[in-house]
């Protein structure tokens, strides 16, 4: 059973109604915002996804070019020039590629939410930034534990050396 | 003169009384994913602050080590060198950082509205400084480049 009084007037609770056109307006603001970091997100995503597809192009290019070398290795790729690309392209992947696909996935989500102009799209958008930045981060705390993990192995070399 | 028709029974606008929630949850939403943002945007920022207090503490290892041997003079050249582009690739961009997380704290405590707008601009000003560093890079890669081929088909060395 509703517990409205049906013979009360219809009131509209004015505390709501004030709090729904300062909502809109953040979003407004916050929308305005997003259009205008958009061009600036999409510039260095397209940056990016260009400068590791060169890389990966380049890395290719040399390492074939030392393969065809009189002297050289016979084949196109062979043994140890395999993982050394297969590493150099590992790495274009992990730092520039995967971030920049992210960064436009965002710059897209920013497009979706210009569009539809909805409170949903609005948090996709923020989501999409949220996963670029986690992806960054965890990147960074690999790198550096990889870091401490050198340093520790250096370390203990030196230490053994000097044991000896 | 009111429009209002004093005869017409009391009605609610549906579609107002619907949105008036949603968008309030949306709000909620915007705040938990950048609750969750926050962290990672901190870590960056404090990475940045420590690899550019590394670069100093190497800069000054480095020419302490070369007063020794007479040579601190380029020692200290080739660090005041350096020094902005620890500065423009490291030290901005973790303050920008830094602040991007303070507004997303300022608006998780306060829960004003407004305090989101604010954190997006100060999202909007990292991203603005990185593409602006971005270009001018490239132009200076497009320039050397140009340069280069110049002088190669001028002297064909």
């Amino acid at each position: 059973m509703s517990n409205s009084n049906p013979f009360q007037s219809g009131s509209i609770p004015e505390g709501s109604w004030e709090s729904q056109p300062q909502t809109e307006s953040t979003l407004h603001d916050s929308t305005y915002l997003l259009a205008r970091t958009k061009p600036w997100v999409r510039f260095i995503a397209v940056l990016g996804i260009v400068m590791s597809l060169f890389a990966v192009g380049s890395a290719v290019l040399t390492a074939s070019t030392f393969a065809r070398m009189p002297g050289g290795p016979p084949g196109f790729l062979t043994g140890m020039m395999v993982v050394q690309v297969g590493f150099m392209i590992l790495i274009c992947l992990l730092f520039y590629f995967v971030p920049s696909v992210l960064l436009w996935h965002y710059g897209t989500r920013i497009a979706d939410h210009l569009r539809e102009k909805s409170s949903t799209s609005f948090v996709a958008a923020l989501t999409a930034q949220k996963s670029f930045w986690k992806y960054l981060g965890i990147v960074a705390l690999v790198v550096m534990v990889l870091y401490g993990l050198m340093l520790a192995a250096m370390f203990s070399f030196i230490m053994l050396g000097a044991m000896r | 003169m009111s429009e209002l028709n004093p005869y017409q029974s009391p009605t609610t606008p549906v579609d107002q009384w619907e949105a008036l929630p949603g968008s309030e949850i949306e709000l909620q939403q915007a705040a938990v994913v950048l609750s969750q943002t926050k962290p990672w945007v901190r870590l960056l920022s404090v990475l940045g602050f420590l690899m550019f207090g590394i670069m100093i503490l190497a800069f000054v290892g480095i020419a302490l080590s070369a007063v020794p041997n007479g040579a601190a003079g380029p020692s200290v050249l080739v660090s005041v060198l350096f020094l902005p582009f620890g500065l423009i690739f490291l030290l901005v961009p973790a303050l920008l950082l830094w602040n991007y997380a303070s507004r997303i704290a300022a608006f998780l405590v306060s829960q004003d509205p407004q305090s989101l707008a604010t954190a997006v601009g100060a999202q909007k000003s990292f991203w603005k400084y990185s593409g602006v560093v971005a270009a001018i890079i490239t132009v200076l890669y497009a320039g050397a480049i140009l340069v280069r081929l110049f002088v190669f088909f001028g002297t064909g060395i």
